[in-house]
């Protein structure tokens, strides 16, 4: 009976990453809809750290996602699909900075349009971030791509030196090479917010 | 007297670095522990790599809306984005252009050739400003290639009348200056030697 009781609380497996990208590719949109919820706040954060606003990051979200899908027989497993995921949206957010250009980085806060809680920070201390935010931006945009990638996949998608050598495809020397010039160039240049 | 010996042993900036980022392990992250305990100027570089991690957190971004997502996720499962071009102000004159340069040249050979009866369609042709390069497999190219190794991202192109060489040198087999056929091309140096 006890046994009996533990199995009908027992929770659920949740499906694999790889069950869910077999549904994917054939159109079974509950699968995307839950490899969207597992990934695609990260992806967006990889995005929007990368090209510095909401709209060109959904975007870049967008392509990564569908080229990701669309090139899943070269994925062949060898990675995590994670990893596979935030090298083909980092990849499509750089390609569509070069495309767009720089945008003028927006101060507005982004539309709430999930009519949620208002969960947000005192006024003050939100501006204060996002003055922030966009001299980080700034000083990002100033990396060169290869350093501004790995920073970012490093620092937002928080990858291991190794996952982020396996999603570009460099050495783990090379990573480590790239995050202390991007970190040099970022302190240097937020010396004065560094508090 | 015989002084004590000074330990040679220093980490690299990147090995500190991965220290503070969690990266070592076992021997290698005891010893730079004690390095750090014993070299303050060590520990103050830790503390500003801390800086920087903790302004990071604090710009994290904000997420956008449920009906942002929405919309997002629907286009995913409709399939690839139509790319938009960026208008572009000379790109009606460029086509302009293009189409009267393709019209004279089907009228010049039209006057040359025998008459056929297939039309000849206009050639496109693009301005050099709507012409972005990505990638340059070979090296006849008339013109300098300004970068830096690895040579990924948009290539900056520059006419030779717009770069004065002042010197040559030798790195490791790899010349700071590579001048092969028309084409030569500058290299700058590699993230790992600067």
């Amino acid at each position: 009976m006890a046994v009996a009781a533990a199995a009908a609380i027992a929770p659920i497996a949740a499906p694999s990453d790889e069950s869910l990208l077999t549904g994917a590719v054939v159109g079974d949109r509950p699968s995307l809809e839950e490899l969207f919820r597992r990934y695609g706040s990260l992806a967006y954060r990889v995005a929007f750290r990368l090209l510095g606003n909401e709209p060109d990051a959904l975007d870049a979200v967008q392509d990564g996602f569908v080229k990701a899908l669309a090139a899943l027989p070269q994925f062949e497993g060898r990675s995590t699909f994670k990893t596979w995921l935030l090298r083909v949206v980092s990849n499509a957010a750089l390609d569509l900075g070069r495309q767009r250009g720089r945008r003028e980085l927006l101060v507005v806060e982004p539309l709430r349009d999930d009519l949620g809680p208002a969960d947000d920070p005192a006024p003050d201390h939100a501006l204060q971030n996002e003055d922030l935010r966009r001299k980080l931006q700034e000083a990002l945009d100033q990396l060169p791509q290869a350093q501004r990638q790995t920073f970012v996949l490093h620092a937002e998608a928080e990858l291991t030196y190794r996952e982020v050598a396996e999603t570009l495809g460099i050495s783990i020397g090379t990573v480590m090479s790239r995050l202390f010039y991007a970190r040099q160039k970022l302190r240097t240049i937020l010396r004065p917010w560094m508090t | 007297m015989m002084s004590e010996p000074a330990d040679p042993w220093k980490p690299s900036p990147e090995l500190l670095a991965a220290f503070v980022d969690g990266e070592l392990y076992g021997p290698e992250a005891s010893r730079v522990e004690a390095y750090l305990a014993e070299h303050p100027e060590a520990q103050a570089e830790v503390a500003d790599q801390r800086r920087l991690e903790r302004l990071w957190d604090r710009t994290v971004p904000a997420q956008p809306g449920r009906a942002a997502w929405q919309r997002t996720l629907d286009r995913i499962f409709a399939g690839p984005r139509r790319i938009e071009p960026r208008p572009r102000r000379w790109t009606f004159v460029a086509a302009a252009t293009a189409l009267a340069a393709a019209l004279a040249l089907a009228v010049w050979t039209g006057m040359s050739r025998p008459k056929s009866s297939t039309p000849v369609a206009p050639w496109p042709v693009a301005h050099n400003s709507e012409v972005e390069i990505v990638r340059i497999d070979g090296a006849d190219v008339g013109a300098i290639v300004v970068g830096r190794l690895p040579l990924v991202g948009i290539l900056e192109l520059a006419n030779a009348g717009e770069v004065e060489i002042t010197g040559m040198q030798q790195t490791n087999n790899r010349p700071m200056v590579q001048v092969e056929g028309r084409s030569p091309m500058i290299w700058a140096k590699l993230e790992s030697e600067q």
